[in-house]
C-alpha cells in the first residue's frame, strides 16, 4: 500500500470547512500552537503532524482552465508508527476535545464521543498516498527518542572516559550504562 | 502570465512561515494542477519508483528529508450538505516534504541532484518551468504552496542525519554490548577503542 514504509504510516485527511467557519478554525489552529509540545506527544506513536487550510487552488494560466473551490478545506497529515485504525483510535480517544475543537468546524464531523463515527469520518475522508519516502522507514518514535537519548549519553561518556585506565573505564562504563538500560 | 490566485506560501516573506517550522525540521506542502491525462503517466511512474528501489535512491542521497509522500488527488470526498460538490476540471499533485535546511537548500537540491525525476513528476503539472533554471522553479514552488497552520515534530531538534547516526549508534552500541558483557578489563579496553573507531562518523 502506498500509505506504508516499512512500519511507517502516512495519513492525509481532507474535509471541507462549514460556511463562515474559518477564522473560528484559524483561531482553534492558532491555540494548537500554543499548547503545541504536548498534544501529540501524549500518542506517542507519531513522528509528524501537519494541518493546512486550503483556500483555493492556484491558476496559472492559459491552457489551464481556472478551477474554483466552492469551499475551504482542512488538509491533516500525520505519519505514525503501525496501523490506521490503531492510530485514529489513540487520536480520538485520547485527544477527543482537540480533535473536537478542530473539526467541529468541518462538515459532517461527527465528534469524538463516538470514536467509530470519527474514525468512520477520517476514513472517508482519507487521500490515499501515491508515493511514500520515509528516510528510516523501520524505526519508531520510540526507537528514535531511544537512539537520540544515547547517541547523547555516549558522546558525553567518551569525552569523560577518554583518559580513563581500562579498569576505571570499564567501571565507569558499566555504571553510566546499567544492564537494565541497555538497548537489547 | 496571469498566475491567479497563488498559495498563501507565495506571499511568504524570504523567512519561512513560522507555522512550516518546528525546531529544525520543516514542512512543505504544495498543490499543483494536473495535465489533462498525466495523472496515468504519475501512477505509473510512482508505481515503478515503489518497486524498483533503486530509482528512487536518489532520494536517500537527498540526506536531509525525513518523510515525503505524493498523492494524486482525483476525487475531493463529498461530506454532504453545506458542503457543495466540487467539479473540478482536473486531478492535483499533492507533494509534503519534511525536511532539515532552508527552503531555498531544499529547492536547490532538486533541481541540482534530482533534476530529472522532478521534471517527470512535475513536468505532468500546468506551468512547471523545468528545474534549471533554479529561480522559476522557486517561483513555480512558491506559487503552488501552502503554509501549515500547525506542525508538529516528535524530535524537532533532530536532522535526518543525526537519526540516522543515532539508529547506527544504537545498532552497534547494542552489539558491543552483548560481545563485551564477560570481557576482562583489558578484553573491555580494545574492544571500547575499537567501538569509538567504528561509531566515529555516527557521534
Amino acid at each position: 500500500m502506498s500509505n506504508v514504509a516499512g512500519q511507517a504510516y502516512s495519513l492525509t485527511v481532507l474535509t471541507p470547512v462549514l460556511p463562515d467557519r474559518e477564522p473560528a478554525l484559524r483561531a482553534s489552529l492558532q491555540q494548537l500552537n500554543e499548547g503545541r509540545r504536548s498534544l501529540f506527544e501524549q500518542l506517542g506513536d507519531t513522528h509528524l503532524v501537519r494541518l493546512v487550510l486550503v483556500d483555493q487552488l492556484v491558476y496559472e494560466g492559459p491552457p489551464q482552465l481556472r478551477d474554483t473551490l466552492t469551499s475551504r478545506y482542512l488538509l491533516f497529515t500525520a505519519v505514525f508508527d503501525g496501523a490506521l485504525e490503531p492510530f485514529l483510535n489513540r487520536l480520538c480517544r485520547r485527544m477527543g476535545p482537540v480533535i473536537d475543537s478542530v473539526w467541529s468546524h468541518c462538515v459532517g464531523f461527527p465528534g469524538t464521543r463516538d470514536p467509530g463515527k470519527a474514525i468512520t469520518y477520517f476514513r472517508h475522508n482519507q487521500i490515499d498516498a501515491t508515493f511514500f519516502y520515509a528516510a528510516y522507514p523501520d524505526a519508531s518514535v520510540a526507537q528514535v527518542l531511544d537512539a537520540l537519548t544515547l547517541r547523547e549519553r555516549f558522546t558525553s561518556f567518551a569525552l569523560q572516559a577518554q583518559d580513563m585506565q581500562p579498569t576505571a573505564r570499564q567501571a565507569a562504563f558499566e555504571a553510566t550504562f546499567p544492564s537494565s538500560s541497555r538497548p537489547r | 502570465m496571469d498566475t491567479g490566485q497563488a498559495g498563501p506560501a507565495a506571499t511568504a516573506t524570504a523567512t519561512v512561515p513560522a507555522g512550516n517550522l518546528d525546531g529544525r525540521v520543516q514542512a512543505i506542502t504544495v498543490l499543483s494542477p494536473i495535465k489533462p491525462g498525466w495523472w496515468i503517466w504519475l501512477r505509473i511512474l510512482f508505481w515503478t519508483l515503489g518497486h524498483l528501489q533503486f530509482l528512487a535512491k536518489p532520494l536517500t542521497q537527498l540526506s536531509f528529508i525525513h518523510y515525503a509522500h505524493w498523492a494524486v488527488v482525483d476525487r475531493i470526498p463529498f461530506n454532504g450538505a453545506p458542503q457543495l460538490g466540487a467539479r473540478l476540471h482536473y486531478k492535483y499533485l499533492l507533494f509534503e516534504s519534511n525536511f532539515n535546511g532552508s527552503w531555498d537548500q531544499y529547492i536547490e537540491a532538486f533541481s541540482e541532484v534530482v533534476g530529472q525525476r522532478m521534471t517527470a513528476i512535475w513536468g505532468s503539472s500546468f506551468g512547471f518551468p523545468g528545474p534549471i533554471p533554479v529561480a522559476p522553479f522557486k517561483a513555480y514552488i512558491r506559487r503552488n504552496e501552502f503554509a501549515a497552520n500547525y506542525y508538529w515534530s516528535a524530535y524537532p531538534q533532530a536532522t535526518t542525519t543525526i537519526v540516522l547516526q543515532a539508529l547506527e549508534l544504537q545498532h552497534k552500541f547494542g552489539r558491543f554490548v552483548a560481545q563485551t558483557r564477560s570481557m576482562s578489563a583489558v578484553e573491555f579496553a580494545d574492544a571500547y577503542d575499537a567501538l569509538l573507531t567504528d561509531v566515529q562518523q555516527d557521534l
